[in-house]
């Protein structure tokens, strides 16, 4: 292996060891400290950016320079006063979603906002984490640290000890079971609800939902709250598969599931982590036909002289 | 050989090839590793303390004990294996070596893993974290030196205690005392150090290369 006096600053060893300084500093602090919940975020962009460079460091470069992505290959940009410039952390979350679909909508969502309150604490006068109680983001904060962490097969507690591990341990298995109750009761409001129908118009519902959802896209499943047909939604995880049949391209894409909707009881489900909670989280494949001049965006020849009888002999 | 170095970390061989040079020795064993801005073959003499440069072990501790250490450790990824070579030998100077995974069999688990130290200054103008166990799916390797590394964590301290408060009777003590002698030491996997030398001892010579890799 090649001797290196330095690491580049951008390697996933260098993210990890800046994480687990930060998170030192995070559990000195006193969790209801608005410091506690400052340098969380800290630690997590940290976290955010290994994921990615794990990979390579190359997907934290801003493109726009070709010079930030020669430096994320290890080389040394000639010019004069070069400073590195990677992406935003809006844009590591992003490309994280796109690779890596265990960090889900909703892990994304959760961490755009954590940040955002660091950027207001920052960039304003605002004080973005006073007041905030530790209950309503710790739990979905270490189940993001873990779930990135768990990419790159680097052990929660080598980031953040061994006693963080087990208080993180609780809060994820309290916010799953939060979860669990919260989408029960919303399944039983509208079951309660779909009982008091009369049968007739259950009859009619079930067979407008049945209709209706094969007028639309999705996946369907029984409604966990009137057993009609409903539609299941979900992003694409990983690269599609591609065969040739009858002369079509056939495009199957697996998706994880996001949203539900029933129009029947009118049940909405949204989330993956609810989804699973009642049992509708499992991938599902969706599947797409293309003639190949559509899959390969071939614009169909037309002669422009044919029918034009002036140039013809 | 290389499968003897990674079950031991070190081989010691007793006046090997005298009428080799250590450029010859090394062609036949491995890989020369070049270092930027060094000889590919440094000679080792007792100096005392005043007439060495102050970054260096002798500008440190002259004719006195070389604590344990890890070549480069303040380096990202040091050099994997160094080779000592005995020119003018002394019968009373020893090198020491130690397994780092014996001195840390009693340390926990999550200690060796977090343990983190800072290099004494910039390298390239940069300063960065070191792991005390850095490893990715191509490599495992230790750090540590006591001279170019302060501990960055509460673990890194307990590491740093660790080494010197360690009974230097836990260490293999090899003595180069007839010319040729030759030892390879797997800089990722062993600390190394060496006793204290008398006057008499002032005139031996040793030389050192470091080595990429090993056939």
């Amino acid at each position: 292996m090649e001797i290196t006096k330095s690491s580049n600053g951008w390697s996933n060893e260098s993210f990890l060891n800046k994480a687990r300084r930060y998170a030192s500093i995070m559990k000195e602090q006193d969790r209801d400290s608005w410091l506690f919940g400052f340098w969380s975020a800290l630690t997590l962009e940290m976290i955010a950016r290994a994921t990615l460079t794990k990979i390579s460091p190359v997907l934290i470069a801003d493109g726009k320079e070709w010079n930030n992505i020669y430096f994320a290959l290890g080389f040394k940009p000639g010019v004069s006063k070069f400073s590195e410039k990677s992406v935003g952390i809006a844009e590591v979350l992003q490309r994280i979603e796109k690779i890596y679909p265990e960090f889900t909508h909703e892990m994304f969502n959760f961490t755009l906002t954590h940040f955002n309150k660091r950027n207001r604490e920052i960039h304003s006068g605002d004080l973005a984490f006073d007041g905030i109680g530790i209950s309503s983001w710790l739990p979905m904060y270490y189940q993001v640290s873990k779930t990135l962490l768990d990419q790159m097969e680097e052990d929660f507690e080598s980031v953040f000890g061994e006693e963080e591990k087990l208080i993180a341990d609780d809060l994820i298995g309290s916010l799953k079971d939060q979860t669990a109750k919260s989408v029960q009761e919303t399944i039983n409001a509208h079951k309660t609800v779909w009982e008091s129908k009369s049968p007739s118009a259950k009859d009619q519902l079930i067979e407008e939902a049945k209709i209706w959802s094969s007028r639309h896209f999705g996946h369907r499943v029984d409604c966990p709250a009137c057993n009609s047909v409903a539609l299941l939604y979900g992003n694409p995880i990983g690269p599609p598969t591609i065969s040739v049949e009858d002369n079509n391209i056939i495009e199957k894409q697996k998706m994880l599931p996001s949203n539900l909707e029933c129009v029947a009881c009118g049940l909405k489900i949204s989330g993956y982590s609810k989804l699973n909670a009642c049992g509708l989280g499992d991938t599902f494949t969706s599947t797409s036909r293309y003639d190949p001049a559509e899959y390969f965006g071939i614009e169909s020849y037309e002669n422009p002289y044919s029918g034009d009888d002036d140039y013809n002999d | 050989m290389k499968s003897i170095l990674d079950e031991t970390g070190y081989i010691f061989l007793k006046e090997f090839k005298p009428e080799k040079t250590i450029r010859e020795i090394c062609s036949e064993l491995g890989q020369i590793q070049e270092i930027p801005n060094f000889p590919i073959i440094q000679t080792l003499k007792p100096t005392v303390q005043r007439e060495s440069k102050i970054n260096t072990y002798s500008g440190n501790y002259g004719f006195g004990i070389f604590p344990l250490h890890t070549d480069f450790a303040h380096w990202y990824l040091p050099p994997r294996y160094l080779m000592l070579r005995c020119i003018v030998p002394s019968k009373d100077v020893y090198t020491y070596i130690l397994q780092v995974n014996e001195l840390i069999k009693d340390l926990d688990r999550l200690t060796i893993l977090r343990a983190m130290f800072i290099p004494r200054k910039r390298i390239q103008g940069r300063i960065s974290l070191l792991r005390f166990n850095q490893r990715d799916k191509n490599y495992n390797l230790f750090r540590w030196d006591e001279l170019f590394l302060n501990p960055a964590n509460s673990e890194g301290k307990e590491v740093a205690e660790a080494f010197r408060s360690l009974d230097r009777k836990e260490c293999e003590e090899i003595c180069m005392k007839d010319i040729a002698d030759t030892l390879i030491i797997d800089n990722w996997s062993m600390a190394h150090g060496r006793s204290k030398v008398k006057l008499a001892d002032a005139e031996r010579l040793i030389e050192r290369v470091y080595l990429e890799g090993l056939n």
